[in-house]
């Protein structure tokens, strides 16, 4: 397969200033195969990239004050892939309705922990989140990159932590920060609330009530 | 000042379209210094001196003869309403109708 073939992406929206795309499969017949790296990322045939770890163990990359620990991460080429698996939830996103299906904050935890991992290892690193039948990836643009990196300091004093602070906190403090940016041209309205929430985040009130 | 890196594009071979910032480690070196509540504190203006000791006293013995009226005022109110209470009761005892009764 030629190294520079483009990938086949199903769907692609621009969502706060963040180009997605997404690769919806099968669950039951991605989930069947023998290589966790296959299972992983089923967006790439033919080739499979080299994991950093181990199957089911996770790094620690820090870069600045930011620490981040990625469910999996990948030498793919000239640079890495840096994974979130979202394995506990199991509910399916729907290719008509995803862009209302994914979450922001999910979104914005996978691109924070992609920089920690490039910020340590200085390659260039693409931020995949893989939920249970769609592949996700996040191509954020200068303004949320910036809007990101400039504030760790912040989110460091606004959470009081004295030591590091994690993707979560970061994601979280920039969350309606990104929401306030300019939206670029052709971008999606952003979602006030997800259609679905993650099993291992507690379900908002208009989410349960939309149910 | 760390390079980021994040690739726009994942193809079959690699990563391509690469987007950067940087993330400047020494923030934290700025947080972790002078906690910002300790600048606060010192930056505090001194307190305001305090009123004359003279004027304090006045103030206070104003006060305690207002009071005092005041107590006095309420004492004296009492007394009066208990002995109006009193006489009225007294003028409606047995004696004092059955002394009106007779005839003189």
């Amino acid at each position: 397969m030629d190294p520079t073939t483009p990938l086949r992406w199903d769907d692609d929206q621009l969502l706060l200033g963040v180009r997605v795309r997404a690769h919806f499969f099968d669950p039951d017949t991605v989930d069947s195969r023998d290589d966790w790296v296959a299972r992983l990322l089923p967006v790439l045939h033919g080739t499979r990239p080299r994991s950093l770890h181990h199957d089911g163990e996770r790094g620690s990359y820090t870069v600045g004050d930011l620490q981040a620990c990625p469910d999996a991460v990948f030498e793919h080429g000239n640079g890495l892939i840096c994974l979130t698996h979202r394995n506990g939830d199991k509910r399916a996103h729907d290719p008509e309705r995803w862009p209302r299906q994914l979450r922001i904050d999910a979104m914005v935890q996978c691109i924070v922990a992609a920089m920690a991992v490039s910020g340590q290892r200085q390659l260039p690193t693409a931020a995949l989140l893989r939920c249970h039948n769609v592949l996700y990836q996040f191509d954020p643009s200068p303004p949320v990159l910036e809007c990101l990196a400039t504030s760790i300091g912040a989110a460091k004093r606004y959470c009081g932590e004295p030591g590091q602070i994690s993707v979560q906190q970061l994601a979280a403090y920039c969350e309606p920060r990104l929401r306030d940016l300019p939206a670029p041209p052709g971008s999606e309205p952003p979602p006030a609330q997800c259609d679905i929430a993650f099993a291992d985040t507690t379900p908002s009130a208009a989410a349960i009530l939309g149910a | 000042m760390i390079q980021v890196q994040i690739a726009s594009t994942l193809e079959a071979g690699g990563v391509s379209g690469v987007r950067w910032v940087l993330i400047d480690p020494s923030e934290a070196a700025v947080v972790a210094a002078p906690s910002p509540a300790a600048q606060v504190q010192r930056a505090e203006p001194a307190p305001l001196p305090s009123l004359p000791g003279m004027r304090v006293r006045r103030t206070s013995l104003t006060l305690h003869v207002i009071s005092a009226v005041l107590l006095l005022g309420a004492l004296v109110g009492a007394w009066w309403a208990a002995s109006l209470m009193v006489e009225s009761r007294g003028a409606t005892t047995p004696q004092a109708v059955a002394g009106k009764a007779r005839p003189s």
